[in-house]
């Protein structure tokens, strides 16, 4: 993620530094990226030992083992946003084998990373009022209720408070996902061309019969789907949730469920399940997952997923054979979501997702020593072997 | 201005003055230490005379205004603040606009009567106080000079409306000045009122009914006699007064700086025009930053010393510290003050720049462009906008209050909607002075019976780094006689005015929006604009290429 490298560039020396002082736009196709943080004038050690592969989350010593989190004794609060690093989410699933498990509560808002301590009504063009909420006086009722024994409103209150989207609610259940949600495929397809908002992408619940049927895209990185990060500063600054400016590129594919007559609730983490072919060595996939509402607005459910298709196996890589199609899974959005009537679903592929994501250059060379860049032109399968899907953990109707 | 000996100022206050139908009118004298004869400076003002803070702004001095008119009275004026008619001290109703005419001709009669009056009068103030002189002076009151900042005027180009696109300020003003004393700005929940539909009833959410919201919105038509108290363009023509003018290009009163201006050219008298890089508080009180672009110490004014300057050369004669007549305008970009004269309207040529795309313009990452040429496309862009969630004219905006906001001029937050068709110019090799009011030839097919189109004009720095707002025209489709729902109709806007320069390696950027809200008023794209109370989806489509007129014409300057 080159996006680390405006954190580092934050958190370098003793005090916060001014991230927006370096000439990012200016640098930031510029390649090798080992030597990025030099171009930019950082003087930060972090951005080398990244590079070197020292600090990445996919080794071993980097999460905690079974036996230490089984350890864990205190009332642990997690407070996330549906728009922030939903690592969050799964550090509650993970926190769960805890001893402390059921004193531990979760807070899941409509905000992003700075609403973790002041929400916003509106964000990103979405008007989320409903979800605002004093969080100092939510972590002084937590703190209260197990440092001062305080019987206070937390005290029986069940351990997640998390805000359901489109139905513009809070939720306050025993345990988040919803444990009766169960996952429910729904299969890419189309008439051979998912290119854009103005492609045929459909996702449907029959699985496909026919043979070859797929969809395929170039990403050149030489011109990268942008995200709308503001490069002077490379910082997000309330970036808009409505994605209809990446998903009208002619290399993202679009693929929309029909129109909900009844309301879809769904609660869990998406999956996806890709058959891929690339014209390269490596190629990057990143997905999203859109609530469309019916005046046309495509508004991203949680952020990006991603997998570098090397890594798709594990932290070994392991280069694809030019024209191979691959069975890839990708670990996708935690969401907390109601589909409401006249709305639809809407999945978003693309290989490109710059700047939070360095450009796979396509050639298989190390991510930081790489300096040629090849456009790649890769292909979802939608047949009957090879029937790429995306899992969505369905609450059933009826289901408390 | 230096330390002032304010100590001995001789005050009067409450002094009763009976207007022409009897009304007893409230006015605060204050009189220079010594005994004599003094020129007297008049200022009527809905915002209360004495009390009310020194000056709005994002620097609040919580002095009282009463000291401000004490340093003039110390440099040999005779100060005579109004409340006008029933606001503070004065009695009768408060009718905006109605009333200031006659009221400021009895004002004036009082005044001249003064034992301690030389017989020179003049008039200032700042928004509605600048439009009470000005329709004083257009009434036949005996004022010498005047001196009018940020004035409240030019019906129909954001009084109550532009282009019929209804301004929601208004309200925000109407506020203020309800009841007798100066309301608390942020006390109401603003983000509700905004959103409280249908428009009419507005006032209602805002809990007033002592506000003229209601009126002003059922004389939409600015050629209706309700506006008559503010067509006063004739009258001033010919009523040769010497004026002072302060305005501001962000200044929401740049256009009625611009109406009486050039009304009081036309009488003959000198006049002078200033307009800095100010929004309509740093208008008031200058700041080196406004919306968060740095235009540098030298783009403030000391407002005070240069109004008692100009009084001094019109009303006593002292020139030694007042130039001649002129025109100073502050170029941005090239962040320096110009000398010139007469309203900035100068042109050497015009560049136009043609609207171009895929199809695909939506946002600052799509493929909108402004080319040299005109393109021969059959592209078409498409902005689908749903008024239940309106595109927002500032980032996190909450209320009008100087408490709770300051202007924001970049517009990043307003480019990244998808609502907003975005054209930019490839970076210019070459620096480019416009200067004048930039028009816009614009082709569209709205799908409804209504919708708002908002044309913004930008500066966008090298590699996209910052997005200068610099203008803005308005226009609500169905103000316009020959618009069909469903069918092509090419609409030439004019913007305001600007003078800036545009670097090399920056681009000219047109911004297309549906809404600028709350500045202006949701467009719900139904058949009554003030009562409708659902919204309704519209689909407004740019058409460019050759047989559809899309372009941007910069006057530019060699």
């Amino acid at each position: 993620m080159q996006y680390w490298l405006w954190w580092m560039a934050l958190v370098t020396g003793r005090t916060n530094q001014n991230a927006g002082a370096p000439s990012w736009e200016d640098q930031m196709l510029s390649m090798p990226l080992r030597t990025l943080d030099a171009r930019l004038g950082l003087k930060t050690s972090a951005w080398q030992l990244y590079a070197a592969g020292a600090m990445d989350y996919l080794s071993p010593d980097f999460a905690l083992t079974e036996d230490q989190v089984r350890a864990i004794d205190v009332p642990v609060l997690l407070t996330v946003g549906w728009w922030d690093d939903q690592e969050t989410m799964f550090a509650w699933r993970v926190l769960q084998k805890a001893r402390s498990a059921s004193q531990c509560r979760l807070l899941i808002g409509a905000w992003d990373h700075a609403g973790n301590s002041a929400p916003r009504a509106v964000l990103g063009g979405l008007d989320v009022a409903a979800s605002v909420l004093e969080i100092p006086v939510y972590l002084e009722r937590f703190l209260a209720l197990h440092l001062k024994s305080e019987i206070n409103e937390l005290a029986g209150a069940p351990r997640c408070h998390v805000f359901q989207t489109g139905a513009h609610r809070w939720d306050d259940i025993d345990d988040w996902p919803h444990p009766e949600a169960i996952e429910i495929p729904f299969y890419f397809a189309s008439q051979g061309d998912a290119r854009s908002l103005r492609g045929n992408g459909q996702l449907v619940r029959e699985p496909p019969r026919g043979g070859a049927s797929s969809d395929s895209f170039t990403f050149d990185p030489s011109h990268p789907a942008r995200d709308m990060t503001n490069m002077a500063v490379f910082a997000w600054s309330d970036p808009p949730l409505d994605i209809r400016y990446l998903l009208r590129r002619k290399d993202v594919l679009v693929y929309d469920t029909e129109v909900a007559s009844t309301p879809l609730s769904i609660s869990g983490r998406v999956r996806y399940t890709l058959f891929v072919a690339s014209d390269r060595v490596d190629t990057d996939l990143f997905t999203w997952i859109c609530d469309v509402h019916p005046d046309g607005r495509s508004v991203v459910l949680g952020g990006d997923c991603s997998l570098r298709l090397s890594y798709r196996e594990g932290p070994e890589p392991r280069l694809l054979t030019p024209g191979d199609v691959v069975e890839v899974q990708l670990a996708g959005q935690w969401v907390h979501h109601v589909l409401l009537p006249g709305h639809r679903l809407r999945i978003g592929v693309a290989s490109g997702n710059f700047p939070t994501y360095a450009r796979n250059t396509g050639t298989g060379e190390s991510w930081a020593d790489a300096i040629d860049a090849l456009p790649q032109t890769n292909v979802i399968y939608h047949s009957a072997s090879r029937y790429s899907h995306v899992l969505l953990p369905v609450v059933p109707v009826g289901s408390a | 201005m230096h330390f002032l000996d304010t100590s001995r100022i001789r005050v009067r206050l409450d002094q009763q003055i009976s207007a022409a139908d009897g009304t007893q009118l409230s006015v605060d004298l204050y009189l220079p230490a010594d005994n004599g004869k003094y020129p007297v400076l008049l200022h009527r003002t809905a915002s209360d005379n004495n009390r009310s803070p020194r000056m709005a702004g994002s620097v609040q001095l919580q002095t009282a205004v009463a000291d401000r008119w004490k340093a003039y009275a110390a440099q040999g004026f005779i100060v005579a603040t109004a409340d006008v008619r029933g606001r503070g001290d004065s009695e009768g109703g408060f009718v905006p606009f109605v009333h200031e005419g006659l009221d400021g001709v009895a004002t004036v009669d009082w005044l001249r009567s003064l034992p301690e009056a030389d017989g020179n009068v003049g008039a200032f103030g700042t928004g509605y106080a600048a439009f009470c002189a000005w329709s004083a002076i257009a009434a036949g009151a005996a004022i010498d000079a005047v001196a009018s900042v940020s004035p409240f005027g030019a019906v129909g180009e954001g009084l109550p409306h532009r282009g019929g696109a209804v301004r929601l300020d208004w309200l925000f003003w109407m506020h203020l000045t309800g009841g007798r004393m100066l309301q608390p700005a942020a006390l109401p929940p603003w983000p509700q009122v905004h959103r409280h539909l249908p428009l009419k009833s507005m006032d209602e959410a805002l809990g007033r009914s002592d506000v003229p919201w209601k009126a002003w919105l059922e004389h939409l038509d600015v050629t209706d006699p309700f506006w008559a108290p503010l067509d006063l363009a004739e009258r001033l023509a010919r009523r040769p007064v010497s004026g002072l003018h302060i305005t501001g290009w962000w200044d929401a009163q740049l256009a009625g700086a611009r109406y009486y201006y050039e009304a009081a050219r036309r009488s003959g008298a000198p006049q002078s025009l200033i307009i800095g890089p100010w929004d309509s508080a740093a208008v008031r009180r200058s700041t080196p930053v406004v919306g968060g672009f740095e235009f540098g110490l030298r783009s403030m004014i000391e407002l005070d010393e240069i109004l008692v300057q100009f009084f001094a050369a019109q009303l006593r004669g002292d020139t030694t510290r007042w130039a001649n007549a002129s025109t100073q305008c502050f170029v941005t970009g090239r962040n320096e003050w110009v000398e010139g004269d007469g309203w900035p309207t100068r042109t050497d040529a015009v560049r136009e720049l043609y609207l171009a795309s895929e199809g695909s313009a939506n946002t600052r990452r799509g493929d909108g462009s402004l080319s040299e040429t005109t393109v021969i496309s059959r592209a078409t862009d498409e902005i689908v906008y749903n008024p239940a969630v309106p595109v927002e004219f500032q980032s996190n905006f909450r209320s009008f209050a100087a408490s709770e906001w300051s202007l924001g001029l970049d517009q990043g937050h307003l480019t990244a909607r998808d609502e907003a068709i975005v054209y930019t110019s490839a970076p210019l090799a070459e620096p480019l002075t416009a200067w004048g009011r930039p028009t816009v030839t614009i082709t569209v097919q709205c799908s409804t019976v209504d919708a708002d189109l908002y044309i913004l004009l930008s500066d966008v720095f090298p590699l996209g780094s910052r997005d200068l707002h610099l203008s803005h025209a308005a226009m609500r489709l169905a103000a316009l006689p020959d618009f069909t729902p469903k069918e092509p109709l090419a609409i030439t806007l004019e913007m305001d005015e600007i003078a800036h320069d545009f670097l090399a390696g920056h681009s000219v950027r047109l911004t297309v929006v549906p809404s600028l809200f709350p500045a202006y008023a949701r467009n719900l794209h139904q058949k009554d604009y003030l009562n409708a109370t659902s919204p309704v989806l519209s689909t407004i489509t740019v058409l460019h290429g050759a047989a559809n007129k899309g372009s941007l014409r910069l006057p530019v300057v060699k």
